[in-house]
């Protein structure tokens, strides 16, 4: 025992909002990324509707687009690369800063990966907003209507879904394995291989089996986006299949956050 | 005669205690029964050749490395069910220099440190700043060895810490900021109390600094004592021996190093100086000099293999 008068714990909330705004730095280099490719998009889509007009007066250029559920691949894509950003230079083997931290480390993990997940709800926000923003320009420029949100409600609260899917699958691999990479590529190379080889010898049952988990009724696909058919997209087994994939994930994240890596 | 190295320091508050830690990774044994005790205030060197889990043992109570067998407590908290609270309490040094976010600027970083620990010092915090020379605008990832280890002895003393874990504190450092660097050390020691666990290959540097010492050797605790006990059993004595002296067979298990040269032996020997003179003087030699040890012979002396 001991005389020595301890010091405290840090308060939850102080840690919480330090990790957002530490996140919030770690994940600047995708931000400009984001940002530029955004601008770049709105000059492109701008500037060929501006030509189009000049070189096709009378033709009709654009009648305003409707938002799909499609319209979220963009920004799911950068879900997918955002955990890259989180956990910076903080693979398992090189985490023991974050482990060193007074504070139990299964739910710091779980802190960081959150504020990283609200991020990607803010990335997702401006992305939606530039989508109106697009539309609005467009309809501004070509004197059509803006029907941007004249599609169904559930495709917009998709983009945030599709996202969070996005963000748990890859912190999955990034929280969990030094090698995030090999493990998220070893395992679409596989799943893909398997497919090929159950459909080249002759085991239909099994391939389409395998191809249900990417398109089928509760597939990966129908969680993000919906189903899929040919003018667009339909909500199909969507409202179920999403919060399965998005609870599946969500419980491995917590595994691989408590597990004791040293 | 005490011939046995004591291997347990008893007496007083200890600020760190640890019972029976065993770690092997895979094959490997790191760590083998170690049970060590840190009296409160104390400055401990842990000293051992590489691999002799130095480094594993600061990791254990810090919670980053569990063991598969033993309990480790820091200021009567066990490591692993209130890791936190123990964290609370420590300022940590790792060996590697690559430690704290790379992509962040040293500031930034001290800034994020100080958030954690509500005993931060942004007063202390400043002053090492301007001691260790650090500058604020500078990535962590872009620093030189010695550079980090500035900034992580920084980030360890402002919080002024109960215990103070330092695994290779001046690793990378040039002789002067050497120099530096421990003077910091010791005016801290001046002016927070705090219990250090020390380890480093520097031994010479740490001599005025270490009141306790344990060595560790191929995972297994060699021996542990205080600095006071090591120079009161530890002497090397140069002996003039006869032709075919065939040795003090009732010194076995104390010696700990022999040096023969012609008609002369040089012994370091563990025990009470007057029990081994006159076990040397009836075994035929006759005792020329009896030589207290420097802190890094005494050390050499106790990793020496032939026990």
């Amino acid at each position: 025992m001991t005389s020595t008068q301890l010091h405290p714990t840090p308060d939850t909330r102080v840690v919480a909002a330090e990790q957002f705004r530490a996140v919030g730095l770690a994940v600047r280099t995708e931000a400009y990324f984001y940002i530029g490719a955004l601008l770049a998009i709105a000059i492109l889509v701008f500037a060929s509707t501006i030509r189009m007009m000049h070189v096709h007066p009378s033709s009709n250029v654009n009648n305003g687009f409707v938002y799909g559920a499609g319209g979220a691949v963009p920004i799911f894509a950068m879900a997918l690369l955002i955990p890259f950003g989180v956990w910076r230079s903080e693979d398992p083997s090189r985490r023991s800063y974050h482990w060193t931290m007074p504070v139990a480390r299964g739910p710091h993990t779980i802190i960081k990966f959150l504020c990283g997940w609200a991020w990607v709800m803010i990335a997702t926000v401006v992305y939606l907003v530039f989508v109106g923003i697009l539309a609005a320009g467009l309809s501004l420029i070509t004197g059509a209507p803006d029907r941007v949100a004249a599609g169904p409600g559930w495709e917009w609260v998709a983009a945030f879904t599709a996202t969070t899917i996005g963000y748990l699958l890859t912190s999955v691999a990034v929280i969990g394995s030094d090698h995030a990479w090999r493990w998220i590529g070893g395992l679409f190379i596989a799943f893909w291989v398997l497919v090929g080889v159950s459909s080249s010898f002759g085991l239909p049952d099994m391939s389409l089996a395998l191809q249900s988990i990417w398109n089928g009724a509760y597939g990966l696909k129908t969680a993000l986006f919906g189903l899929e058919y040919r003018r667009g997209w339909t909500m199909g087994s969507w409202p179920v299949a999403m919060p399965l994939w998005i609870i599946g994930s969500a419980i491995a994240v917590a595994i691989v956050s408590y597990r004791h890596r040293e | 005669m005490r011939t046995a190295l004591p291997k347990r320091i008893d007496g007083g508050n200890l600020a760190v205690e640890t019972r029976g830690l065993t770690k092997r990774f895979g094959d490997q044994v790191a760590l083998n029964d170690v049970s060590l005790q840190v009296p409160d205030g104390a400055v401990y060197l842990l000293v051992g050749p590489n691999g002799a889990g130095k480094s594993t043992t600061l990791k254990v109570l810090l919670d980053l490395v569990r063991t598969d067998q033993g309990t480790a407590e820091v200021f009567g908290l066990n490591c692993r069910d209130r890791a936190p609270e123990v964290r609370a309490n420590i300022g940590y040094v790792p060996e590697r220099p690559d430690w704290g976010y790379g992509w962040m600027h040293v500031g930034r970083l001290l800034k994020h440190q100080a958030l954690y620990y509500p005993t931060w010092d942004v007063d202390y915090a400043a002053r090492l700043a301007q001691k260790f020379e650090l500058r604020m605008d500078r990535k962590m990832g872009v620093l030189s060895k010695g550079q980090a280890r500035r900034v992580h002895l920084t980030m360890a003393l402002a919080h002024r810490p109960s215990l103070l874990l330092l695994d290779e504190p001046t690793d990378g450092l040039d002789p002067l900021m050497r120099d530096e660097t421990l003077g910091v050390i010791a005016d801290h020691l001046a002016d927070s109390p705090t219990t250090v666990m020390l380890s480093t290959h520097h031994v010479e540097e740490v001599e005025r600094l270490a009141d306790h010492i344990g060595v560790l050797r191929n995972g297994a605790l060699r021996a542990q004592m205080s600095r006071a006990d090591l120079d009161a059993g530890l002497r090397r004595y140069r002996v003039e021996v006869p032709e075919q002296w065939p040795g003090a067979p009732s010194l076995n298990g104390a010696v700990l190093r022999r040096v023969t040269s012609a008609r002369e032996v040089q012994w370091t020997v563990w025990g009470e100086e007057a029990d081994v003179i006159q076990k040397l003087t009836a075994a035929g030699g006759t005792v020329r000099e009896v030589v207290p040890l420097s802190l890094l012979d005494a050390t050499l002396a106790l990793l020496n293999p032939n026990d």
